[in-house]
């Protein structure tokens, strides 16, 4: 399958006028294939919006290349099979809702015909119907970004990029955007987003990206991220109710004792030496909430060595 | 329809509904109707006291306008980020700054027309035949706001918008001497690199004295129609180039 988004060797330094330039990207290789949701994760000023504003043309990398189906980022052309949701939009505020969804659809292009059918689809898709004579400035804060959403699907692009879809939005219309993106992959679209919601993106991502200072400590499908622990847990019940050096966490009848797979089978003689009773070995499955941490904090401590 | 009209047509019905311009068009009209109310003495020439005040406001009616929404127009789409959205559509940014700058071009020509018609109506009342030549005057103004506008916005691309007003207006002030005081200055005791910084300076502005043709035009001169064509097309190539700076300091920019 070929590529929806590709970077080579992005990289991307912010020219300031009051302090040091500012390395916001460095070495970024991204492949997103056709048809593949990808979460981009990472902590506040990791470089995800400089990434996606270069993808979308609105910032010029410093070196390195970006492409859409191939497309040099940028030009008009690679914007073609776009829809792009910004992190932190402000739409014209004096404009109905219905009126400036129209404006996009003449700006993406959509026949004259099919104007008012998909804007009508789009508003439909979340569930701003009603609200088509309001005006912008009269919407709340997570009406205004579903907004942003109809906006992004309205020409039914082939790729999405969205930069922090759910942010500002209730419980349930997290729920509702989770359901859109699921329901757009379902039809082939590719969807690249970032987001800080983790378990979201566990749940819904087919490839996962996690980047750091500018750059991608570790990209790959939720198994890759989460495979690589090197613990095991230990669950048993009696015995010992504490071990020198180790937590035990009490949870029910069983206590439980997490520790490098290597040093299993020590504690496990020493457990079964002090008359406990074995309930269970297993390869301790951390969250991609664990793993981030992990990732980032290790990361970090690299850096500042 | 274009981008270009799209965008032209947003900025006009967003410009239309956020009510600023209207209000001031409003004031203007009221300021170019009063004189007549004073002219209850029947003062002789007084018609074209009123034709050389309304002209003079109409003027500084487009001037102020083309510095204040020129300067701001794109910073304010730059704080606001409703650019992004528009962006990230297949167009170029030179589509998007064309747009704007048409839909503001319409914007001042449609005001500068109800002021004209207001001055032509209030001559009207005054009891002079109704000169169209008037409105010779009218729209260079609209040109000139073209070119001041298309420098402001040129400016605001690389500066704040208070600083781009600024310039703006230094240049309209510097640009706008006329060239006899000019000719008078150099030939009357200026040394000669006061002559060539003079130059330099206008070499590399637009001579807005070309486009003022209130005085002809109130004392009932004719201005000869080759000598408008000219006019015009000098106003046009500032205008396009000042568009042309614009876009490619645009293109630049990270936003
Ligand atoms: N226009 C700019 N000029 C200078 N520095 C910038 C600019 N935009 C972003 N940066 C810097 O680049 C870095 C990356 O910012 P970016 O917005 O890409 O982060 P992010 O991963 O999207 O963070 P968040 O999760 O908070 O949205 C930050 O250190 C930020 O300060
Ligand atoms: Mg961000």
């Amino acid at each position: 399958m070929s590529n929806a988004i590709e970077t080579r060797h992005l990289r991307k330094l912010y020219r300031r006028r009051r302090e040091p330039d500012l390395l916001a990207l460095e070495d970024l290789d991204l492949h997103v294939r056709e048809g593949d949701i990808f979460g981009f994760i990472g902590p506040n000023g990791a470089g995800k919006s400089t990434t996606i504003k270069i993808l979308i043309g609105l910032v010029r990398p410093t070196a390195g290349e970006a492409l859409l189906f191939g497309e040099p980022c940028g030009t008009p052309a690679s914007r073609r099979h776009l829809g792009y949701l910004p992190e932190t939009a402000v739409y014209h505020e004096f404009m109905a809702v219905g009126e400036l969804l129209d404006v996009h659809a003449r700006l993406a292009g959509v026949a004259p015909a099919q104007r008012k059918t998909r804007c009508q689809e789009a508003l439909e898709i979340v569930h701003l119907e009603d609200r088509a004579q309001t005006l912008l400035r009269e919407l709340s804060k997570g009406m205004r970004q579903r907004f942003g959403i109809a906006q992004a699907l309205i020409a039914r692009p082939p790729l999405l990029v969205l930069d922090e879809p759910t942010s500002g939005l209730d419980p349930l219309a997290q729920l509702d955007v989770k359901n859109i993106i699921l329901r757009l992959k379902g039809q082939g679209i590719t969807i690249f987003f970032s987001s800080h919601q983790l378990t979201d993106v566990e749940l819904i991502c087919d490839q996962i990206g996690i980047l750091h200072r500018g750059r991608m400590l570790r990209c790959g499908n939720l198994r890759e991220l989460l495979e690589d622990s090197a613990e095991v847990e230990v669950r048993f019940r009696g015995g010992p109710a504490q071990l020198p050096g180790r937590e035990v966490l009490e949870q029910g009848a069983d206590r439980v004792v997490r520790l490098p797979r290597e040093e299993s089978d020590a504690l496990v003689d020493h457990l079964r030496e002090a008359g406990a009773h074995l309930v269970g070995l297993q390869v301790a499955r951390r969250s991609l909430e664990q793993a981030f941490f992990e990732i980032t904090r290790t990361s970090g401590e690299v850096e500042e060595r | 329809m274009s981008p270009v009209l799209v965008l032209a047509r947003l900025y006009i019905t967003e410009s239309m509904r956020r009510q600023l311009h209207l209000i001031t068009l409003f004031l203007a009209v009221l300021m170019l109707v009063l004189p007549t109310l004073f002219n209850a003495f029947g003062m002789t020439g007084f018609d074209r006291v009123t034709k050389d005040v309304g002209l003079t406001l109409l003027s500084l009616y487009a001037v102020g306008m083309a510095l204040f929404l020129g300067s701001t127009a794109l910073p304010g789409d730059l704080e606001h980020r409703t650019l992004h959205p528009l962006l990230a559509r297949p167009i170029s940014r030179m589509q998007y700054l064309l747009g704007k700058f048409l839909g503001y071009l319409v914007v001042m020509g449609l005001s500068m027309a109800v002021l004209g018609l207001a001055l032509l109506t209030a001559l009207a009342v005054l009891g002079t035949r109704a000169d169209p030549a008037v409105l010779i005057p009218v729209a260079l103004s609209v040109l000139e706001a073209g070119v001041l506008g298309a420098f402001c916005l040129f400016a605001s691309t690389f500066c704040s918008p208070a600083l781009a007003g600024v310039l703006g207006c230094f240049l309209y002030i510097v640009g706008g001497i006329p060239q006899t005081f000019i000719t008078f200055f150099l030939s009357s005791g200026s040394t000669q690199v006061q002559g060539a910084v003079v130059r330099a300076i206008r070499l590399f502005m637009p001579h807005f004295d070309v486009l003022h043709l209130k005085d002809p035009i109130v004392h009932g001169e004719a201005v000869p129609e080759a000598y408008l064509l000219a006019a015009v097309a000098y106003g046009l190539v500032w205008m396009l180039l000042f568009l042309l700076l614009a876009d490619w300091s645009f293109e630049r920019r990270d936003l």
